[in-house]
């Protein structure tokens, strides 16, 4: 809570930079993240700017209506660790290194299982406790008349399936966006950071990852922000990367000069294939409209389970 | 293709933000204290993704959905809230009396316009001092007893052009009626009888299975045109390549009693049982709790 707070005086306090540097340190200015922004609703409708509501905190070095980013319930099928560590998480072994390691399971700890995350008890609360809760609820259950809902095709959801929304602002103290996860059950009802935690992968989840509330929103809604203290550096390395690539293609396509429309199409899907087309025509190469597209292949590193490509299957 | 029963799916998944429950707690306290008036809700659907587990559309609940300023472009959609002081009350509240009530409520509206026979209910538990929240969501669908609704033809809509005009029309509304031209004639009842077509906005995902609400539509329609026996009825979807038309045959059974409203609605659990939800939100709000997890 206290660096969450600290972080947030800094937020306040620390001046807003108009200056682009964002090919040699990784940052942007309020400027270049509107500019990336409208790229990426551009190129994928399911990224939205905010509303213009009573419900946003306004800060003023930005325009009223491009706050923040957010896309709404972006699937999460599996969790972090069933892409990393399938053993551990299948044999239930509850404190991996990592785990302990945080130092902050007083109150239970992460939860490790994979199981179904259906309407179970508090991670926290005992087992009676719980099973008291799910016959309560039970005695609740209306007994339905067969032929009242015989023509409804029932799917209930999948009780391992969960669902995000993803938010992004402009971080003013590292002049970077800043990527806010805030997770429901398949049922609806809203993850708690410990089930969130299980989403964002073991290397990151205890140094980045972090419980604080929304802070661009007037209610509060507690949610797991990555820190944004590395990002300008990954972020710098990775445009780089893209750099070499593009000049690479560039190079070889100069050498063959034919075949370039359909070269982009058929090869095996990279991560810098997507935005190919618009690239064509620079020179130096990047351009700072593509940072938040490459800054979502960085967070789909943080967060594996998160579907954040599902939108491609509409492309 | 021979006739089969027409199939529906629950016209959405709800997803309540914690910001929700948040202002629930903040009005229970300073606004209904005990007061267990029925509390009008607004929200949307959100049929813009495309995420191939979901079979319908998302209802969202958040802080904002007690504020009738909403400014969404999705799919406007308004509700109503009771919250129980007890939940002794909400446990011992009729729930399938609840719901037959809102469906004839619906379908009474339904016949004035057409587009007010869709909403969904809300009923709700606030224990403010556990911080656990009970509720449970109903969209109330309905169908005269004495009617079976049969398909007896399916088929994309192909021409993007025809898609665009219909969608163009339906912005807002629930239905539209098209006459044997497929011209657009309106979206109330008075153009009802020059119509041979309707068009229905469906928040459906699955394949051709449009979604329940669709239903008090044409029970509707049914209703106003005693003697119509088939109908086609288009489906707008988001998008143009899994909107579908339907030719729907509506077989009223001769001999049956009065008719009377079949209803259906409360929303079902990952288990897809007819119970409600909790949640708990101990670890997300409760100020303690923030404290011990926070880094």
């Amino acid at each position: 809570m206290l660096r969450s707070t600290l972080s947030s005086w800094r937020e306040f306090l620390t001046p807003v930079s108009h200056k682009s540097t964002f090919q040699s340190t990784g940052q942007i200015t309020p400027e270049e993240f509107v500019q990336a922004g409208e790229y990426l609703c551009h190129m994928f409708p399911t990224w939205k700017w905010n509303e213009v509501t009573r419900a946003v905190t306004y800060r003023d070095f930005l325009p009223r209506e491009h706050q923040f980013l957010v896309t709404r319930k972006v699937p999460c099928g599996r969790r972090a660790e069933q892409f990393t560590n399938v053993r551990d998480a299948e044999d239930g072994a509850d404190e991996d290194g990592w785990v302990i390691e945080k130092g902050e399971t007083s109150s239970g700890g992460f939860e490790t299982t994979v199981g179904p995350a259906g309407p179970k008890g508090p991670p926290n609360g005992n087992k009676a406790g719980a099973q008291d809760i799910d016959e309560l609820l039970e005695s609740f259950e209306i007994e339905e008349a067969e032929e009242d809902s015989d023509d409804i095709v029932a799917a209930a959801p999948r009780a391992d399936r969960r669902y995000y929304d993803l938010y992004i602002a402009y971080s003013t103290s590292y002049r970077v966006p800043k990527m806010y996860l805030v997770g429901f059950q398949g049922d609806g009802a809203p993850l708690t950071p410990e089930q969130m935690f299980e989403d964002i992968s073991p290397d990151y989840r205890t140094k980045t990852a972090t419980i604080e509330k929304l802070p661009f929103l007037t209610s509060s809604v507690t949610s797991v922000s990555i820190h944004p203290c590395k990002h300008a550096n990954v972020m710098r390395v990775l445009m780089g990367k893209v750099l070499q690539v593009k000049q690479r293609e560039r190079a070889a396509r100069a050498a063959e000069a034919q075949g370039v429309e359909t070269s982009g199409l058929e090869k095996t899907p990279g991560p810098e294939d997507d935005w190919e087309d618009v690239q064509e025509d620079l020179d130096i190469g990047l351009r700072v409209d593509q940072y938040l597209i490459v800054f979502l292949k960085f967070m789909a590193s943080v967060t594996p389970g998160i579907e954040h490509d599902y939108t491609m299957e509409g492309w | 293709m021979s006739e089969t029963q027409l199939k529906f799916c629950y016209p959405f998944i709800s997803f309540i933000d914690i910001s929700f429950f948040q202002e629930l707690a903040r009005l229970k306290l300073e606004v209904f204290k005990l007061d267990t008036e029925l509390r009008s809700l607004y929200s949307t659907i959100n049929c813009n993704h495309r995420d191939q587990s979901s079979q319908s559309g998302h209802l969202f609940l958040d802080s904002q959905s007690f504020d009738a300023e909403g400014s969404s472009k999705d799919v406007p959609l308004s509700g109503s809230l009771l919250n129980f002081n007890t939940l002794e009350d909400f446990r011992d509240f009729d729930k399938t009396k609840f719901l037959n009530e809102k469906a004839r409520t619906l379908f009474e509206q339904g016949l004035k316009d057409p587009n007010h026979c869709i909403q969904f209910f809300m009923l709700s538990f606030a224990d403010l001092k556990k911080y656990k929240f009970y509720h449970w969501i109903c969209a109330p669908s309905f169908q005269m007893s004495d009617t079976s609704l049969l398909v007896n033809r399916n088929e994309f809509i192909r021409d993007v052009n025809k898609f665009d005009m219909l969608a163009g029309h339906l912005q807002n509304k629930w239905i539209g009626f098209l006459d044997k031209n497929e011209n657009y004639l309106g979206d109330q009842w008075s153009v009802v009888n020059d119509a041979s077509a309707i068009m229905i906005r469906d928040t459906s995902f699955a394949p051709q299975t449009p979604s329940a609400f669709a239903k008090n539509l044409i029970t509707l329609v049914a209703h106003q045109r005693p003697k119509l026996e088939t109908i086609r009825v288009y489906f707008i979807r988001n998008e143009s390549d899994t909107s579908y038309w339907l030719r729907i045959q509506i077989k009223r059974h001769e001999g049956k009693d009065a008719a009377y409203l079949k209803t259906s609605g409360w929303e079902r659990n990952v288990q897809n049982k007819l119970i409600p939800k909790l949640t708990d939100l101990n670890s997300l709000v409760n100020p303690t709790k923030l404290a011990e997890q926070s880094v």
